[in-house]
């Protein structure tokens, strides 16, 4: 079975090669492939076997998963990930204990070397990497042993591509990024907390048919992550025309306006979220009113506030007491110079013929 | 050190930094200069009200007087454009308003990015215009000092940082914003210690010299 | 009013001036039907990705109208074909299970590929049936 391709697993299911066109037109649209590159992308997914997805989680909160399978057309994501690839997943998979160890190690030996290997979760490196183990195996010694049999590695989701929420000060677990532990394969970050499901698939599609796609200096798929929130968001032009939502109830936010005020990180974050949007299309979050919180760039969880605009100074030192005391040590420094400027003052006047010191004389 | 590190730490501990270091610097001159023995003026005063002289030359000397109009005003005018296009760019911008309100609680409504960038715009030519100026005059040229020059350029880089942030130009957005609001931060620490305190001297120069001339039947 | 019957309406600013995108869409579905009819290479454009706004859409739609041919395709997803008015001039829209469009594209040919019978598709007939004839005897086919 190791050489069946996606045609195969789709005639086995009693379809035809329309169902398969199908596929290649919805894979092809949601990677916003240009018509040269999806009829190629076509071509190759006929005669590619299929890939085998080893799915691992760690430190993580299973939302990456829940976005894959909750929000993309059903069947869709049941074929790319259950019928298809999907070779082992903890969290989806029925079997348990023992069973599903050997499951994944079957699987792992299987497609030794070509496989790839999802990741999901940061991974805590202190005592011997204690804080997370799975069946009895730390997830550092775990990663790196997957690792060392794949052909690529997905970073699901910023935890496992930045570090995330267990990565965020004071990172009581010594949590790390897949990227610290695996340095000799190639690894693609698909960051979001969490990604947008069409996301997550069509990267591994296109990793499966074209190979590396072009990354950004975070090692993020540029098709994706190439433009900031702010530039493609529909509410720009309100930002150009100074129209902010001072509040979450108050008229600016009725009509729309421009999120900056509360928060918004959208113009140093890049996600695609303003053109590919969520749960099929439905909206993203600053159509829905609240501003972005930059989920999908690293430290999001330490840039000194959701709510806090971006403009403004992050730290919680109290403003008064930095700049009044400050300002007392600046009378204290301005009165001890004055003190000294004084006394050359005074100095200056002895030497000369007639003290100035002395008042006029009254007319 | 990356963008978005670069930005975190322009507005984290740098902008504290600053923020202290505005504070301290201020005071400090303020008292330094204010707690200095005056000379005493030995002759009798001309009027009782001196210190009226001292508040109109504060006004009057932000115009030339009538004999170097002809050979000044044109600086002076251009002079104004960068100041006045300063402050609109400062106080204007919303994001610019949004961290005055975070450090100081005071607010106001702002203007459109448009009006900012063209006001910053102008600015930053005026400034370049005043550079070419001070140094190809040669009156200017021998007045100028280190400070000055150094003035200029932490007077600049924030004009040319905040409109590059602003158009999108250069690689990385968290780059540029970082580096504005680096420059920013320098600013504001620097602004105290070189010539850029005139914008805190300037009214007590105008009005010691003003209340001195004021006492002696000067014109102010 | 009680706090919680307060309805904090929103009306979010949607995109409602056409961009201009649709007219130089129609110029390239007429550069392409006349290539095609010359040539006779098919052309696609996708249109999922594209920041149409609901008047560029509208404009489309007017546009294009309807012709005389539709087909409905039950696969892996529904997908519903359409001709235009002009012949030749094919859209295409494939539905997921909740009813969401998933991918919509125009297709400049004679017949949208997806609708052709494979010929592996074929093959298996030709081979179902002969099965079904050999050991039952009827022209009922397995399940």
């Amino acid at each position: 079975m190791a050489d069946e391709t996606i045609v195969d697993v789709l005639m086995r299911r009693g379809l035809t090669r329309r169902a398969f066109m199908q596929l290649c037109a919805t894979v092809t649209a949601a990677l916003a492939l240009s018509p040269a590159d999806a009829a190629e992308m076509t071509k190759r997914l006929e005669y590619t076997p299929r890939p085998t997805v080893v799915y691992l989680s760690y430190q993580e909160c299973t939302g990456c998963l829940e976005s894959l399978t909750r929000s993309f057309s059903p069947g869709l994501a049941s074929l790319i990930f259950n019928d298809i690839s999907l070779a082992f997943n903890d969290t989806l998979q029925a079997a348990a204990g023992k069973a599903a160890e050997s499951a994944k190690d079957t699987a792992m030996k299987d497609a030794w070397g070509k496989y790839v290997l999802i990741v999901d979760g940061s991974v805590p490196l202190p005592q011997n990497g204690a804080y997370c183990t799975v069946a009895g195996r730390s997830a550092v010694s775990d990663l790196k042993h997957a690792a060392s049999g794949a052909a690529a590695v997905v970073a699901v989701g910023t935890c496992a591509a930045f570090g995330g929420l267990p990565y965020a000060s004071p990172n009581p677990t010594g949590a790390v990024p897949v990227s610290e532990i695996v340095r000799d394969r190639p690894i693609i970050n698909v960051s979001g907390c969490p990604p947008i499901a069409e996301v997550i698939t069509g990267v591994v599609i296109y990793y499966t048919t074209f190979g590396l796609p072009a990354l950004d200096h975070l090692h993020r798929p540029t098709n994706f992550y190439g433009n900031s929130i702010h530039d493609r968001c529909y509410r720009r032009p309100f930002y150009d025309r100074g129209m902010f939502a001072k509040t979450f109830d108050d008229e600016g936010a009725r009509q729309g306006w421009c999120l900056f005020e509360l928060g918004c990180k959208g113009p140093i974050t890049h996600n695609a979220c303003p053109t590919m949007k969520w749960n099929g299309g439905t909206s993203f979050p600053i159509e829905s009113g609240h501003p972005c919180l930059g989920c999908s760039e690293p430290d999001f969880w330490d840039k000194g506030g959701f709510y806090r605009p971006l403009s403004a100074p992050t730290g919680h030192w109290s403003r008064a007491g930095v700049i009044g005391g400050a300002a007392a040590a600046g009378a204290v420094a301005g009165l001890g110079v004055a003190a000294v400027a004084r006394s050359y003052q005074n100095r200056a006047r002895k030497g000369r013929p007639s003290d100035p010191d002395q008042k006029n004389p009254k007319p | 050190m990356n963008g978005a590190s670069l930005l975190d730490f322009a507005r984290g501990p740098a902008f504290e930094a600053a923020v202290a270091m505005l504070s301290f610097g201020i005071v400090w001159r303020l008292t330094g200069i204010l707690a200095l023995r005056r000379s005493v003026d030995h002759s009798r005063p001309r009027t009782g009200f001196g210190w009226m002289g001292g508040l109109r030359m504060i006004v009057s000397r932000s115009w030339p007087r009538r004999e170097f109009r002809e050979r000044v005003l044109h600086w002076d005018i251009i002079s104004y454009l960068f100041h006045i296009g300063y402050a609109v760019a400062i106080l204007g911008y919303v994001p610019h308003i949004l961290l005055i309100r975070n450090l100081v609680g005071l607010q106001w409504p702002g203007l459109p990015g448009g009006v900012i960038a063209f006001a910053a715009g102008i600015s930053a030519a005026a400034l370049l215009a005043l550079l070419g100026h001070r140094m190809t005059s040669p009156v200017l040229r021998q007045l100028s000092n280190f400070d000055d020059y150094f003035s200029w350029f932490v007077a600049f880089v924030p004009l040319v940082t905040g409109l590059m942030a602003y158009y999108n130009i250069g690689d990385s957005y968290q780059l540029v914003l970082g580096l504005h609001i680096l420059s920013g931060d320098i600013l504001f620490a620097w602004l105290p210690f070189g010539k850029i305190m005139h914008v805190i001297l300037f009214a007590f120069s105008r009005g010691t010299t003003g209340t001195v001339y004021g006492r002696r039947g000067a014109a102010t | 009013m009680g706090r919680f019957e307060r309805v904090i309406p929103i009306h979010p600013a949607a995109a409602s001036c056409g961009t201009g995108v649709a007219d130089a869409m129609v110029r390239e579905i007429a550069a392409a039907l006349a290539r095609y009819l010359r040539t006779g290479h098919s052309h696609v454009i996708d249109l999922t990705g594209m920041p149409l706004s609901e008047e560029d859409r509208g404009r489309l739609d007017r546009h294009l109208g309807r012709g005389e041919l539709s087909m409905d395709i039950h696969a892996l997803l529904h997908t519903h074909i359409e001709e235009t008015r002009y012949a030749g001039v094919w859209r295409v829209r494939h539905y997921g299970a909740d009813g969401a469009v998933q991918g919509e594209r125009i297709e400049i040919i004679d017949v949208p590929e997806i609708a052709r019978a494979a010929t592996t598709d074929i093959e298996r007939s030709v081979q179902r049936l002969d099965a079904a004839r050999i050991e039952e005897g009827t022209w009922q086919t397995k399940p």
